[in-house]
């Protein structure tokens, strides 16, 4: 570690801090601690005792108030229950610490990577990658050391594919890769690159940015949550991929129907739609996209050489994504040429290399002006896009902080989980006796207000329009007959509005 | 560790105590009201019965009168004297039977144009000559003078009555469309008041305050809302959720059950909720606590009421319709219950100082 930077914590500061079992927050002192939980967990509501426990606060409601107490106040879903005993920092369960220890450091690093992606300095200790700056310089290659560099990529490719380790043409190759978890607590993260490893073998052979393909298998995984990412275990993902990629991560921590894939692009690297067109063209899994971002370039740890040059292309973007599509659908037999020249098997995953070249093709037939210009554009964009995901990742970490009731919907991406119903099974239709249950959300409105936000409420009888004595007096066997008249009443449209389908407001 | 105790040790009750009715009805049972004279016990039944029962002699109870009527009965009461028992349902009519008039069969009093839902007796604002209202799903309520076949008065609603009930001067009805309709009954040809129920789901049952100050109101989504009639008052109304259950701790689905009946406790004022997911509890309306509760039943209970001096509180468990005709087996139980109110159940709790 190096000299500690004005104003930003050490790792081993943070993680000396306490902090709190029940709702994840850390403060300066212990004793500041436990005035919070006593505060805020342990206070009775009632009389608003302050008790030191959980199982105090709960003794005292049954004594006092003749009343259970069900929950922790004011805590995350997961630690609401009665059972751990906290005081302080004593009594927190050694995987849950650890756990949070992760956190901590996973977060540290990532910060420390979006700092230094977005001064652009020189990683401690000189990058090892010669093009330099990130998002902000345009670099410009030509055609030749492009296709050259595609060369080497793709021999590593095929090497990494082979299980072998990176040539040692480029520094990004895997062993930043490899380090850096090491560095961080290794047992998350060997199973995910493992898996890595495999798919890439599997559909992304040729593919030049292996940082991108990572992160989008990872991404892809992290959707349907397995258990490496839960919460986080998303975070520790950060340190390897880019920024980009932890929010996405951390975004599906709370509310999983997030749909980060599809917002992402949008949001953060117009790159993404294109890649993304490309894809949906090739037909290959959907969310590389996002790891196509130019934005993932920025860990330093990342050497970006490869995709240095390409960021600009990135930018593009803001080329109309018909136009990346035309260049791969049915690109001038000039450029297919140029291509089939380099070699390139499959399109797939050129989609991040693909983008680059339509431009440095035009550039390179013709003039490198009208490039300067849009590739201008497309990096102060793409630095446009820099800072909105710095705003959002900051606005993530600050939505995962304050207690998950309530302030999660702070989260402008929160999509309620469930969808809402509607209230009223329609009676218009014919009264069947089974009142029809139906998971309604409309109480996610309150439970948003309450800790309970996930919560859906299935109603038994949920038949708004009739009530319960109506739908028996229905049944044939306790129709009533006045006398006199010969129709049951069923049919007796005054008697049960149901039936005509009218409800008069 | 520290110790910890299990919190459902002092506010469950046990249904140890509790005793059946003999000879209950052989259907479900949709009323229950104990005579406020004596300990007799009216249940009304959807096998188109009201059975009287006198718990008095026997602690199980002893059938001494029945009321036939053409359909299922869906509401009985009492007269204020504990003379007449007056019920009323499916047959759009409600009859009155004397229980000092030695053996004499019930007399139609009422007639409307759908079944009638709810009935009670009233006593009239001049006269105290009691007088009963019956609150139908023709939308209409009718006040009777139980001696001439036309009503005294009648009231129009936009929507069915689904309940009704009334203690000293208020009268409160809560029709389909959520709406409760408050009438002073010095003046009853005039709804007083109609307010917006503050539960967002049909309205099942209104039960008044002992002192006629308000009423609570149970709605079919797991809610009770206690509501204060005058207007001054009516900011100290509240609601809270009740009768649901969280199928698994940390699981995101909770069941929500029916509030089927609420019941006043006469002497202490204290309320009583019981619903179609089995159990029944004491609330405290002053002090916004659950006084108790108790484990389920093994069935859902469709009707409560306290006895006269609040010591018995009969409940009935039968099947409510709430999930359907499909739950209607012959397995589900069908009886009426009588549990011995402890005094410190019921009680309402003293204020507690702050600390």
């Amino acid at each position: 570690m190096g000299k500690k930077k004005r104003g930003h914590p050490d790792v081993e500061e943070l993680l000396a801090r306490p902090w709190c079992y029940y709702c994840e927050r850390d403060f300066d002192d212990l004793k500041i601690l436990i005035s919070h939980q006593k505060a805020k967990h342990f206070k009775c509501e009632r009389c608003g005792r302050r008790l030191n426990t959980a199982g105090g606060l709960s003794v005292h409601m049954n004594q006092v108030h003749k009343e259970t107490l069900a929950s922790v106040d004011n805590s995350l879903p997961n630690r609401q229950g009665l059972e751990v005993e906290i005081f302080g920092m004593e009594g927190i369960p050694a995987e849950v610490a650890q756990a949070h220890n992760q956190r901590i450091i996973a977060g540290f690093y990532q910060a420390e990577a979006e700092r230094r992606a977005a001064t652009g300095n020189p990683t401690p200790g000189g990058s090892a990658n010669p093009a330099g700056g990130q998002a902000k310089k345009p670099k410009f290659e030509s055609p030749a050391d492009l296709k050259k560099r595609l060369a080497e990529h793709k021999a590593r490719k095929a090497e990494q594919a082979a299980g072998g380790s990176s040539g040692g043409n480029t520094p990004m190759a895997n062993s930043p890769m490899g380090q850096s978890p090491g560095a961080f607590n290794a047992s998350p993260f060997p199973p995910p690159q493992a898996t890595f490893g495999a798919t890439q073998g599997a559909g992304y052979g040729s593919f030049s940015q292996e940082p991108y393909t990572q992160p989008a298998v990872a991404y892809q995984q992290s959707y349907p949550q397995q258990p490496p990412f839960s919460g986080p275990p998303g975070a520790q993902y950060q340190p390897q991929y880019s920024p980009p990629q932890q929010y996405p991560a951390s975004q599906s921590f709370p509310p999983p129907g997030y749909p980060p894939g599809q917002s992402f692009p949008g949001q953060q690297f117009g790159a993404g739609s294109p890649p993304g067109s490309f894809n949906s063209y090739q037909g290959p899994p959907s969310h590389t996209p996002p790891a196509h971002g130019g934005l993932p370039n920025r860990p330093p740890s990342l050497p970006p050489a490869p995709g240095l040059p390409q960021r600009p292309s990135f930018g593009a973007p803001a080329v109309p994504p018909y136009q990346m599509q035309q260049l791969h659908q049915g690109p001038p037999p000039h450029q297919q040429g140029g291509w089939g020249g380099n070699g390139w098997k499959g399109q797939d995953q050129n989609s991040a290399m693909s983008s680059a070249y339509p431009p440095h093709s035009q550039g390179y037939n013709g003039d490198y002006s009208t490039n300067a210009s849009s590739v201008d554009d497309l990096v102060s964009g793409a630095a446009r896009e820099a800072d909105d995901i710095d705003e959002i990742i900051r606005m993530a970490e600050a939505g995962i902080k304050p207690p998950k009731k309530g302030e999660a919907s702070q989260l402008p991406i929160t999509a309620p989980a469930s969808t809402v119903t509607s209230n009223a099974p329609t009676a218009a239709a014919t009264p069947t006796p089974a009142p029809e249950t139906t998971d309604t959300t409309e109480k996610t409105e309150q439970g948003e207000k309450k800790a309970k936000k996930e919560k859906s409420i299935k109603m038994i009888y949920s038949d708004n329009d009739l009530s319960p004595e109506e739908r028996m007096a229905m049944m044939p066997r306790y129709a009533f007959v006045p006398e006199g008249k010969t129709e049951t009443i069923l049919v007796d449209a005054a008697t049960l509005p149901g039936i005509t389908g009218t409800v008069d407001a | 560790m520290a110790f910890l105790r299990s919190p459902q040790q002092l506010t469950i009750g046990t249904l140890d105590k509790d005793l059946q009715l003999t000879s209950p009805p052989e259907d479900s049972i949709s009323s229950l009201a104990w005579s406020p004279a004596a300990n007799y016990l009216a249940a009304a039944s959807w096998d188109s019965k009201i059975r009287v029962y006198d718990v008095t002699s026997s602690n199980t109870g002893v059938g001494v009168a029945a009321i036939d009527f053409g359909g299922p009965v869906l509401s009985c009461h009492w007269s204020g004297n504990g003379q007449m028992v007056v019920g009323a349902g499916a047959d759009r009519t409600a009859r009155i039977l004397d229980l000092g008039a030695n053996g004499a069969p019930a007399q139609q009093v009422a007639a409307h144009d759908g079944p009638i839902r709810s009935v009670r007796f009233f006593e009239a604002p001049n006269t105290n000559a009691p007088m009963v209202v019956t609150g139908s799903w023709d939308r209409t309520i009718k006040y009777w003078d139980l001696r001439t076949p036309t009503p005294a008065a009648q009231l129009t609603f936009p929507e069915r009555v689904y309940s009704l009930d009334t203690k000293k001067k208020l009268l409160v009805i809560a029709t389909a469309d959520r709406n409760l309709h408050l009438v002073d009954l010095n003046n009853w040809g005039a709804v007083w008041r109609t307010r917006e129920s503050p539960l967002k789901h049909q309205s099942r049952v209104v039960t008044c305050f002992l002192d006629g100050s308000g009423f609570a109101l149970g709605g079919i989504e797991g809610r009770i809302s206690f509501q204060y009639a005058s207007d001054q008052d009516h900011a100290k109304s509240y609601s809270f959720k009740c009768h649901r259950e969280e199928v698994e701790p940390g699981k995101s689905v909770t069941n929500v059950w029916t509030i089927n009946d609420v019941s006043v406790h006469p002497v202490h004022g204290t309320f009583s909720s019981c619903g179609s997911d089995g159990t029944y509890q004491f609330w405290d309306k002053e002090r916004k606590n659950r006084l108790k509760h108790y484990p389920k039943v093994g069935g859902s209970i469709s009707a409560t009421s306290f006895s006269r001096g609040g010591s018995i509180f009969a409940y009935a468990v039968s099947y409510d319709w709430s999930k359907g005709y499909a739950h209607n087996t012959p397995n589900h139980p069908n009886k009426i219950m009588l549990h011995p109110v402890l005094e410190v159940d019921c009680q309402p709790r003293q204020a507690i100082g702050r600390r």
